[in-house]
């Protein structure tokens, strides 16, 4: 088990309150406590906003001195599968600090090519 | 906010640690005047003094500071805890405001790399286009079509320069148009919202400043206040098994061993190490080194240090390693179970049996640094 | 065994627990027909002072050797002996040296008028100039090897390879390789980024690498992840505009991949 309620509390003030979140609920997928929403809409140099974003993210909280492999990992996915019905593409690890930071990073099903910079 | 190192930064933050100290000017003793002038700052400071130990919730094994005075003189004095809203200072209710009621005030850091995170988008995006232009031109053979096209690029790249050093006025920051649900469920009044953000401490960070008197804890259980010594070994007992190379233990030790040494010390976890040391605070310059904590019995291949030394290379800092010798089994044993609630002295016995030791990693490419 | 067949095959060199091939065909035939670059550890004779650009012969890791055995395409070189042939053709290719070197002297002393049009060269003359010996032979870039055998798993000296500490071998880094070239990448040993191997999308002549591979177990509580090193690769892919992937093997065989990259938020 990689999260616990605390924690994904912490992660959702986080999205909601700092990144801005929308949509942004707690779900309980087999043993983990699993954070969804949806990013907000990335804003141009116009301020016209894509509406692109409308596809909902999974986070899975961590604490930055758990460990995981990648068995755990298999399982999260399937997890968010059985109670999502749907499979997801990535997950996001929400790694929280002893001081509260939050970084999230993303973690795919599979190899995926690094994106342009 | 000012930009870093400036002189408002100087006098604003004076004072490094949370701690009242009262300076009383010379006293000449035969000279009765100078008795009244000592006597006078001597009362003079005592009632500007700090009453009490600021209150931290400790809850779901978390410290919290939720009153915004109190936040602030934390952060004002040696730039302890942390804003959870926020990059570290505590800006999340300014910001808000300034995003959901309209108001004025400085820029904040998030505000600033929001805006810089936005234009680096943009020039992204700006790029791509002239790449799929070359492309266009490049099947059509326009030369004439290519040249412009360099030097459009020549400009978006001087462009993309400047983005590190842009600070947006405040008329370019503009607010959602449409405000989220979330947001609105903020909004008290119009000149107040909601206060959600915290100051969180970390476990190391409470434990120094409840050393200091600075701070009180309740604990939860029983009702009184933490002392030292209670709350070192309850963090440690919450972090694993109690042997020499408990992570809490050692992770106090190095706190507590740059913190003697006058370093502003804070989390490094974003740059892959343990700690990263300011010399004065983060509003004055960025950290200069970051510290990774080696165990003595820890194997690990060069690999492994030449990837942290190549993720904090980027960030400009050097990479310490910091060497903890832990004292054997049965000695340590000793020392924690000696270990009492009221004696302080206690608790530093058993950090006196480590040693440590640091070394500073740079990595040297024999044929770049030829002289 | 058809010509067709014989074209596909390698011919290897163990030498020193090193898998080296020394022929400039073979190194060709390599990269074209199996995707396999490996890495050039010779001293480059026409620019001994340098690192960067190193010559034959080729250095293959043992994963690469054991994907051509795998094939069954591999073939070690027992017993080499120089072709008598070749050494026939040495000693000739000298001697026509020699025979010429002495025509120049002659010509040259006959051109400053040492000697007289129809003098000819005197023993004492020819042996006392140690410059002129200089002989210039040309020495062939393969040799053409008369003994080879099939390398098969089982083999001990494969056994042995196996255990060579320096080859730092693991059956699932192995079956990782096999499925990286199955997608037909290309791979590279990856020690420089902090991964086991790096990988192309085509010959790393003409692409940059895109992917870091580190590999890893299913479920060894040895090998769990530290999160902070999960952070440390994904700066690390960030910075050098590569994807770091975790690459495990389940139990049931199938080789899967987590890529790990900041999601650019926060």
């Amino acid at each position: 088990m990689l999260s616990s309620e605390e924690l994904a509390g912490k992660v959702y003030l986080n999205l909601v309150h700092y990144n801005l979140w929308c949509g942004v609920s707690v779900v309980r997928c087999g043993d983990e406590y699993i954070v969804k929403g949806c990013p907000p809409p990335a804003t141009d140099s116009n301020n016209n906003t894509n509406s692109t974003s409308d596809d909902v993210e999974y986070i899975v909280p961590v604490l930055k001195t758990t460990k995981v492999s990648m068995k755990v990992l298999d399982s999260v996915f399937e997890a968010i599968e059985a109670t999502e019905g749907l499979k997801p593409k990535k997950i996001i690890l929400g790694i929280v600090d002893v001081d509260g930071t939050v970084v999230y990073y993303n973690v795919h099903d599979g190899i995926q090519k690094p994106r342009q910079s | 906010m000012p930009p870093k190192g400036s002189s408002e930064h100087l006098q604003k933050y004076v004072q490094p640690l949370p701690v009242d100290i009262i300076q009383l000017p010379e006293l000449i003793p035969h000279n009765p005047l100078s008795w009244v002038i000592v006597i006078y700052s001597f009362l003079q400071q005592s009632m500007k003094m700090k009453k009490s130990p600021i209150e931290v919730r400790y809850e779901n094994m978390t410290f919290k500071v939720d009153t915004l005075p109190e936040m602030k003189y934390l952060w004002d004095h040696g730039f302890f805890g942390k804003g959870i809203l926020s990059r570290s200072e505590p800006t999340w209710l300014d910001r808000t405001e300034r995003r959901l009621l309209k108001t004025n005030g400085s820029l904040t850091s998030e505000e600033i790399v929001k805006e810089r995170r936005r234009l680096r988008e943009e020039f992204k995006t700006e790029r791509k286009k002239l790449d799929d232009l070359e492309r266009t031109f490049k099947l059509e053979n326009n030369l004439n079509e290519l040249q412009k096209l360099e030097s459009k690029r020549h400009l978006l790249t001087e462009k993309r320069t400047l983005i590190n050093k842009t600070k947006p006025t405040i008329t370019e920051i503009e607010s959602d148009k449409d405000m989220r649900l979330e947001d609105k469920e903020l909004i008290i009044s119009d000149t107040t919202i909601k206060r959600m953000e915290y100051l969180e401490l970390m476990p190391v960070e409470s434990l120094f400043l409840l050393l200091l008197n600075s701070i009180k804890i309740k604990n939860p259980e029983t009702g009184s206040n933490y002392t030292s010594v209670q709350l070192f070994k309850k963090l440690a007992t919450q972090c694993g098994s109690i042997t020499p190379d408990n992570y809490f233990i050692t992770q106090f030790l190095i706190y507590y061993h740059y913190k003697s040494l006058g370093w502003c010390v804070k989390s490094g976890m974003k740059f892959s190490s343990d700690f990263i040391l300011y010399e004065r605070g983060p509003p004055f310059q960025h950290a200069e080194f970051a510290i990774t904590i080696v165990h003595d019995k820890q194997v690990k291949d060069f690999t492994y240090y030449g990837s942290i030394n190549r993720v904090v290379g980027v960030v400009k800092k050097t990479m310490v390693l910091s060497f903890v010798q832990s004292p054997p089994l049965s000695v340590f044993q000793e020392s924690w179970d000696a270990l009492s609630d009221n004696k302080l002295e206690t608790m530093f016995d058993l950090l006196k049996l480590y040693d440590i030791d640091e070394i500073s990693y740079k990595r040297w490419s024999p044929s770049r640094t030829r002289e | 065994m058809s010509d067709d067949h014989k074209h596909n095959n390698i011919n290897i060199s163990i030498i020193n627990n090193q898998i080296l091939i020394f022929e400039v065909d073979m190194i060709c035939k390599l990269r074209e027909s199996y995707g396999i670059i490996g890495v050039l550890s010779g001293t480059l004779s026409l620019a001994p002072q340098q690192q960067s650009l190193l010559g034959v012969p080729l250095q293959l890791s043992i994963y690469e050797l054991l994907y051509l055995v795998d094939l069954g395409v591999c073939y070690l070189n027992v017993d080499v002996d120089v072709d008598v042939q070749g050494e026939e053709e040495f000693v000739n290719d000298l001697i026509n040296n020699v025979k010429l070197k002495r025509i120049q002297r002659l010509k040259k002393l006959k051109n400053h008028g040492i000697l007289q049009k129809n003098e000819e060269l005197e023993d004492k003359d020819w042996v006392c100039n140690l410059n002129e010996h200089e002989l210039f032979i040309e020495t062939k870039n393969s040799t053409k090897q008369t003994n080879t055998k099939l390398l098969s798993m089982n083999d001990d000296i494969i056994q042995q390879l196996l255990s060579i500490k320096g080859h730092d071998f693991t059956m699932i880094r192995f079956q990782i390789y096999k499925d990286l070239k199955k997608k037909s990448w290309f791979i590279q040993p990856g020690l420089r980024y902090g991964g086991d191997f790096i990988c192309y999308p085509n010959d790393p002549l003409r692409y940059h690498s895109q992917l870091i591979i580190k590999c890893c177990t299913w479920d060894d509580d040895d090998d769990d992840v530290n999160l902070i090193d999960l952070i440390n690769f994904g700066r690390l892919g960030t910075s050098v505009k590569k994807s770091f992937v975790y690459g495990y093997v389940k139990h049931d065989g199938i080789v899967n991949y987590h890529t790990v990259e900041w999601s650019g938020f926060g």
